[in-house]
């Protein structure tokens, strides 16, 4: 019987089993800027952070206050007992945190608070365990309250509060252009990126040359952008201030939501004294 | 070089915050009558604020495996001019630490003297200096590399200042625990090896490209009309200069070898003078602690701070280039 093949059989060139084939990438660090680029306007796309649906809202300067308050609180204190009162007070305030927010809160909170743990790791072994452990949890509460603010509060209600509270509007103006055209610089960045990416046949000398070409592209971008904005702007009726939205006015009981801290901050210059 | 919170006391982020204050007011009134100039420096700011947030945030591969990325103030300070520079900056900064949680809020201050205003400042002068002795370039890369590492330089003094101003009773320290041994040469070493040159290759690597591309889109300064405000400015110092007379004792550290002797004895530190101040190296200038015979010490003072001003002025004005003057 010869080994001749059927009619039905797929040719060899078929038979033989894929070899993969290695894609190398050319840039690793492009795709790596790809990567966290995505991850920011992923951020930057997403809706407003859901603030827990309670009938008693702060305004948005009074949350601004009470941040500022809190962690000047957490930097002053030297001792435990207030400390613990401030990490409960915010424990509870979590509690109202819907869980999905709570999960994200713990994740980068987490994170941010090792980080910090990392950089004074070496004082373990030249000051001891007290000054590492007062450092961490000082550290870890200061960066839990900001991460809480950063959790409920928006871009709106920041520019908000920056406002009531008078800051100048050049600064609100441009804070509030930097977070649009944010999102619109990052996407031209990474649609820059993927085209060098797809079109980039032979590997670059060095990696850097692209730099000059990506971020140079990128400045003429936006001096084309700032142009076009002007312009919409001065059609607008631009008359170089900020409109503040309407807010709710400002009640005795949303200053008396910062009276533990003034208390404690009392307390704290009394006691020294 | 974000500094977090914690790692400076309220004391120090109050002291760097107030010093920003008069920063960012004269910045708001230079950046004013730069938009009357160009009108699209308004939303630029805001724009230029955006892109400084993504150079910070762009990786760039380094030698070892690991990633530094630029901060680009003296990019910025050179494509939007250094006042722009130092307010976009500072919104960049205020926009990571409120929003994005880098670098700390109560430290936002001393993240803003030293990224904000050390950093373009530095790095314009000397690109400024380089255009002046037409070496642009050279005056660029050099600025990009001093402004990155001086301002690191600043961080890691204000860093390692925390052990000996807040510390318990017991000397444990209440923020940052390095002292300044082990904090700016950390700060240092990183920025000198590192991060200095990635700041100095991104920042010559897309001022080349916007040169070539666009070279119309770079900053251009605004020709000086009137020299009369610093001439107030250094008579007024001049006259000033004997102000410090008022004090009874003498400047720290200016002490001639009997008065440190005195001092020595009154500290019960030693009876002696250290030999090499006692038979070192003596000059004798001509006007001698600024004193001149026959005329009161403050005269003396502000006659001295005159020549000097004189002398220095005299000696840019021999190294200026001529102006052509010619007329067909």
């Amino acid at each position: 019987m010869t080994n001749q093949p059927s009619k039905t059989d797929l040719p060899t060139w078929l038979q033989a089993p894929n070899q993969p084939t290695t894609k190398r990438n050319r840039h690793p660090f492009l795709a790596r800027n790809q990567r966290h680029l995505q991850a920011l306007l992923v951020r930057l796309a997403q809706p407003a952070p859901a603030i827990p649906a309670t009938r008693w809202q702060l305004p948005p300067h009074i949350k601004l206050l009470r941040l500022g308050l809190l962690l000047l609180l957490i930097a002053l204190i030297n001792n435990g007992l207030f400390l613990w009162g401030l990490a409960l007070l915010l424990g509870a305030q979590l509690l109202v945190l819907a869980p999905s927010q709570l999960r994200r809160f713990l994740r980068s909170w987490l994170f941010s608070s090792l980080m910090a743990v990392i950089i004074v790791l070496p004082t373990y072994w030249l000051n001891g365990p007290a000054t590492l452990l007062w450092f961490g949890f000082k550290t870890s509460l200061i960066l839990a309250n900001a991460q809480y603010y950063r959790a409920t509060t928006n871009f709106q209600d920041l520019l908000t509060g920056l406002k009531t509270l008078h800051c100048p509007d050049v600064l609100i103006m441009t804070l509030a252009i930097a977070i649009t055209y944010l999102r619109m610089l990052g996407n031209y960045l990474l649609q820059t990126m993927e085209a060098l990416s797809l079109r980039t046949v032979a590997p670059a000398k060095h990696p850097y040359r692209l730099i000059g070409a990506l971020f140079g592209n990128l400045y003429l971008k936006s001096y084309t952008y700032a142009l076009e904005l002007y312009a919409a702007m001065e059609a607008r009726g631009f008359n170089g201030h900020y409109a503040k939205p309407a807010t709710k006015p400002t009640r005795w009981r949303d200053y008396l939501s910062l009276s533990p801290y003034v208390a404690l901050m009392a307390l704290l210059i009394f006691w020294r004294n | 070089m974000h500094i977090p919170d914690n790692y400076l006391s309220p004391a120090t982020c109050g002291t760097l915050a107030v010093a920003m204050a008069p920063i960012w007011t004269v910045a708001v009134l230079k950046v004013k009558v730069q938009i009357k100039q160009h009108r699209e420096t308004l939303p630029m700011l805001g724009i230029a604020a955006a892109l400084a947030f993504l150079i910070m945030m762009f990786n760039l591969p380094i030698p070892g495996g690991t990633t530094a990325h630029a901060v680009g103030g003296t990019l910025l300070a050179v494509l939007i001019g250094p006042w722009a520079a130092c307010l976009a900056l500072t919104v960049t900064l205020l926009l990571q630490a409120l929003l994005f949680g880098d670098g700390g809020i109560l430290a936002f201050g001393a993240n803003a003297f030293n990224m904000a205003f050390i950093m373009p400042f530095v790095g314009y002068a000397c690109y400024r200096l380089g255009q002046k002795l037409h070496h642009e370039k050279l005056g660029l890369a050099i600025g990009a590399y001093l402004g990155i590492n001086i301002a690191a330089l600043v961080a890691g003094i204000e860093l390692g200042l925390q052990p000996l101003l807040a510390h318990t009773a017991s000397g444990a320290p209440l923020y940052c625990p390095y002292g300044l041994n082990i904090a700016v040469p950390a700060m240092l070493a990183a920025h000198l090896l590192v991060a200095g040159w990635v700041e100095l290759v991104f920042t010559l690597l897309v001022y080349q490209f916007v040169q070539k591309v666009a070279p119309t889109n770079l900053y251009q300064t605004t020709p000086k009309t009137s020299q009369r405000p610093w001439f107030y400015l250094l008579g007024g110092l001049a006259l000033l200069t004997p102000l410090g007379l008022l004090a009874s004792n003498t400047a720290w550290g200016e002490w001639s070898p009997s008065e440190l002797k005195h001092l020595l004895v009154q500290q019960h530190v030693g009876s002696t003078v250290p030999q090499g101040m006692a038979h070192g190296f003596h000059f004798q200038a001509l006007f001698s602690d600024y004193a001149i015979a026959g005329l009161p010490v403050s005269v003396g003072y502000i006659l001295s701070a005159l020549t000097a001003i004189l002398i220095f002025l005299l000696l840019i004005r021999g190294l200026q280039h001529d102006q052509s003057t010619f007329k067909n």
